[in-house]
């Protein structure tokens, strides 16, 4: 029988980051009151002789508190009583997979810098409180969010978390030990984010109608 | 901001085994002249507090060199017997690799008991391919992969267990 004995090293980050602007595709800035977004990263190092990983991929996925808010076809306007609190929000766990493809060449270009002795998978989920639809009632492409400009802030942060960690003293191949997790640090308290004052709960939907018939 | 930073080990092996029976779904035994099998696997081994992996699994799969033959009626003409399509056992096996991937769920889950004895204090996944000649198509039966392939599970306990000792 023939063995091939050989390991992957699994990374789990997350932060919080608080966007003060987003960007439209319609290339439309929209200053935000509420911008609050945790990410939560999934980056999985294996030796360039692996058999699994034979490229790098950097692939994100934006989930939005927004994210089951139904349109009314009644009253032509969304159901915001399916907006979910941030705080209630998919805010625990990372990625569970691997990510399959690229859809971020410029961070995936980044990480390849600074990861050179491996291959590396990462996959990110960037949980957010902004989606194009509280801005603008019209469903097009133009008040879309662009994810890739909107988030670069947070991109940027996660690279920095990324690069500060492997030139720690913590991140060394040699100290791999099966079994024994290399480091866990503790979570990071959501309070850390600024959270907006708390307005009354139709006023969403009164900013919203007002910009429909703007 | 949150670290946390887990080792899982990745161990692939193949090895082959040749068979002399394969039991049908009845129990009846069925001696075989062709038995050659390979098996490849996948098996990752890691703290039980690994993110991903939550339980162990033991799953396996069997490809036979019969997999692309069907028994066709004879309409319209056409033969009645076995269609085309039988390949031979060097052409089965030529230039597979283990699974890339995770086994999702368990189908053997005598094997697994058996593993978590040896690999107690870890959890583990395996996936496993099993190459094969013996299909049950050849004799009009269907057979008991787990039953017919059970000296090859034993064969890679053994060696696992040597491996790992």
């Amino acid at each position: 029988m023939l063995i091939k004995d050989t390991f992957s090293r699994l990374l789990h980050f997350a932060g919080n980051y608080n966007l003060e602007e987003a960007f439209t595709k319609g290339r439309q800035r929209i200053p935000l009151d509420d911008g609050r977004v945790r990410y939560l990263v999934r980056l999985e190092l294996a030796p360039l002789d692996n058999q699994e990983l034979r490229t790098n991929y950097g692939h994100y996925n934006v989930h939005t508190t927004w994210g089951h808010v139904p349109y009314d076809f009644g009253t032509k306007s969304y159901d915001l009583s399916g907006i979910i609190p941030f705080e209630n929000f998919n805010l625990g766990l990372p990625p569970q997979k691997r990510a399959i493809n690229t859809n971020h060449l410029q961070l995936q270009a980044e990480l390849a810098e600074l990861i050179t002795e491996s291959y590396f998978d990462f996959n990110a989920y960037i949980c957010s409180t902004i989606d194009g639809r509280q801005f603008s009632n019209r469903n097009n492409q133009e008040s879309e969010i662009d994810n890739q400009r909107t988030y670069q802030p947070v991109f940027t942060a996660i690279v920095n978390d990324i690069r500060s960690y492997l030139s720690s003293d913590q991140f060394q191949l040699e100290k791999l030990v099966l079994g024994e997790p290399v480091l866990v640090v503790e979570p990071e308290p959501l309070e850390t984010l600024v959270k907006p004052e708390e307005k009354d709960q139709d006023v969403p939907l009164k900013r919203f109608k007002k910009l429909e018939f703007d | 901001m949150i670290i946390k930073d887990n080792i899982s080990r990745l161990i692939y092996f193949d090895g082959n085994y040749s068979l002399n029976r394969a039991i049908d779904s009845n129990g009846g035994e069925i001696f075989l002249e062709k038995g050659q099998t390979r098996y490849l696997a996948r098996l990752e081994l890691a703290a039980p507090d690994y993110p991903e992996i939550s339980e162990n699994q033991v799953l396996f799969d069997v490809f036979t060199t019969w997999n692309d033959v069907y028994w066709q009626k004879g309409n319209h003409g056409a033969i009645r017997g076995f269609s085309s399509g039988l390949i031979t056992f060097e052409e089965l096996v030529r230039e597979k690799r283990p699974p890339q991937k995770r086994a999702d769920r368990t189908n053997h889950s005598e094997l697994r008991d058996e593993l978590a004895d040896l690999f107690a204090g870890n959890h583990f996944n395996l996936n496993l391919r099993i190459y094969s000649e013996v299909d049950g198509k050849e004799f009009h039966r269907n057979l008991n992969n787990l039953k017919t392939y059970q000296s090859v599970f034993t064969d890679i306990l053994g060696q696992l267990n040597n491996y790992w000792s």
